[in-house]
């Protein structure tokens, strides 16, 4: 099994209190929510020769993984918060491997100037509104290649929950999106889309098939 | 005499550098906010929590797995030398409002250091299938050794998954009283990385009502103290997490309503 650099617990900690976020539960299950990232991507075909889009990719979860895994410049990670960025930044210099990292929230990915045989989004649906999500999948269209399989999650629900999570993140907008809705959005721009039976430490795998 | 809530806020530049302390492996795993209760503050405290007798206004503690939602303030005499009140922000507290207040800031302001909101645990809030309310517990101790055995708090489980693994989980120690002058003795310590005991009060010269924030995750205890002559002794407000019954309410003889 090819061994990964990862960062350790007190590495993650010290980078992100440098930028003042307090440490939080995503911290201790690091490696486990990574692992369930990566494996799922490589079980729905993700090789070192394709090109992957991070949507979210926060400080550098899946991101410190899949750098080491994929060709040279074959990873692209785009994330709401600049600060998650710069983090992610600074955990991927041991990789030593070019990536394109962005701080966008407008869903701009042509910005990376390359076309996509792969993306994900980890609990990112779970922070959009429904306008949000169907702004970022005609986005998607322009950058996914044709057969391109883009992962992501959600927690099937019909009632938005809140703004502030566990007392702690603030959400950008409450979610209620079930395999309805996705199902819907997938229909209205003409892609496929199918819940996958790969397993989720807490939420569930689906696709949208380009 | 006001209460402390406008202390509760922080500058983005003060959450910054007041994380940095308390999380970072270079920080010290605390930091102080002196003087936050003023000279007159505390000596109200003093007086209101160890002038009156503990029967007008708790009751006796009736154990651990009895910390129910709703339930009254309880009274703990834990030890020949120490004693503690038990108080929940869900009661208007009969012994001292301004306590309660005081503590309610205090509590905000981990909260926001924490990184959670500021209303986060002030009523039973739901953890990994448990329910956690902080509550704030006044402590006099006069004559006592070692109080409380060293341990960590919302350190590494079985389960990787579960949330009770919590790094950025703080606690506040609000002092009342001071070493050389109250007491004597070792008092409270924090145990660094490198396995040395630090004892906070005597190296930080901590003066009553300076309020203490430090890492919950770092191994920490209470040696010996012993109440000096014409002090008071060994006296704080902790504000831990409690775990409270999720099954029962009390009602205090209340009329129950059915579900609704």
């Amino acid at each position: 099994m090819t061994e990964y650099y990862e960062p350790t617990l007190q590495a993650l900690v010290d980078v992100a209190v440098e930028y003042g976020i307090p440490p939080h539960v995503h911290f201790t299950q690091w490696h486990i929510m990574a692992d369930a990232q990566f494996e799922a991507l490589k079980a729905i075909g993700l090789r070192p020769g394709h090109t992957l889009l991070d949507m979210g990719c926060g400080m550098g979860r899946l991101a410190t993984k899949a750098c080491q895994y994929l060709d040279a410049g074959n990873y692209a990670g785009i994330d709401g918060d600049p600060n998650y960025i710069e983090i992610c930044r600074r955990l991927l210099e041991p990789v030593n491997k070019p990536f394109q990292l962005l701080f966008n929230r407008d869903f701009e990915f042509d910005r990376f100037d390359m076309k996509f045989d792969y993306g994900i989004a980890q609990s990112v649906f779970t922070h959009l509104s429904d306008e949000q999500v169907s702004r970022c999948i005609v986005n998607l269209k322009g950058v996914m290649k044709t057969g391109a399989r883009f992962l992501f999650s959600y927690i099937p629900q019909t009632l938005p929950i809140g703004f502030v999570y566990e007392g702690s993140y603030p959400m950008l907008h409450p979610t209620h999106q079930d395999a309805a809705f996705f199902a819907a959005q997938a229909e209205e721009h003409g892609l496929t889309f199918r819940d996958l039976d790969i397993p989720h430490p807490s939420q569930r795998w689906a696709e949208l098939v380009f | 005499m006001f209460a402390p809530l406008h202390k509760a806020v922080l500058s983005d530049e003060e959450l910054v550098k007041i994380r940095r302390d308390l999380y970072h492996s270079e920080g010290k795993g605390y930091h102080i906010f002196r003087g936050f209760l003023s000279a007159d503050e505390v000596s109200h405290i003093r007086h209101v929590w160890t002038s009156y007798p503990w029967e007008m206004t708790h009751v006796r503690h009736p154990g651990k797995a009895n910390l129910v939602l709703n339930c009254p303030d309880f009274y703990l005499k834990e030890l020949a030398g120490s004693e503690s009140y038990w108080n929940f922000h869900w009661n208007i507290s009969k012994r001292c409002t301004f306590t309660q207040e005081a503590c309610a800031a205090a509590h905000m302001l981990r909260n926001t250091l924490m990184g959670k909101a500021p209303f986060f645990e002030f009523s039973p809030t739901n953890l990994q299938g448990h329910l956690y309310a902080t509550s704030y517990r006044v402590v006099i101790s006069t004559d006592a050794d070692e109080l409380v055995k060293e341990h960590r708090d919302w350190g590494p489980r079985e389960n990787i998954l579960d949330k009770r693994y919590q790094l950025q989980r703080l606690q506040n120690t609000l002092f009342l009283s001071e070493h050389g002058t109250d007491y004597e003795g070792d008092g409270f310590y924090i145990t660094d990385p490198n396995g040395s005991r630090r004892y906070i009060c005597q190296e930080e010269k901590i003066k009553p009502g300076d309020l203490l924030v430090w890492a919950y995750n770092r191994p920490h205890g209470v040696g010996n103290v012993r109440q000096l002559d014409g002090g008071i002794g060994y006296m704080r407000i902790v504000m831990p997490s409690e775990v409270i019954d999720r099954n029962r309410v009390y009602t205090g003889g209340r009329d129950t309503v059915s579900a609704f």
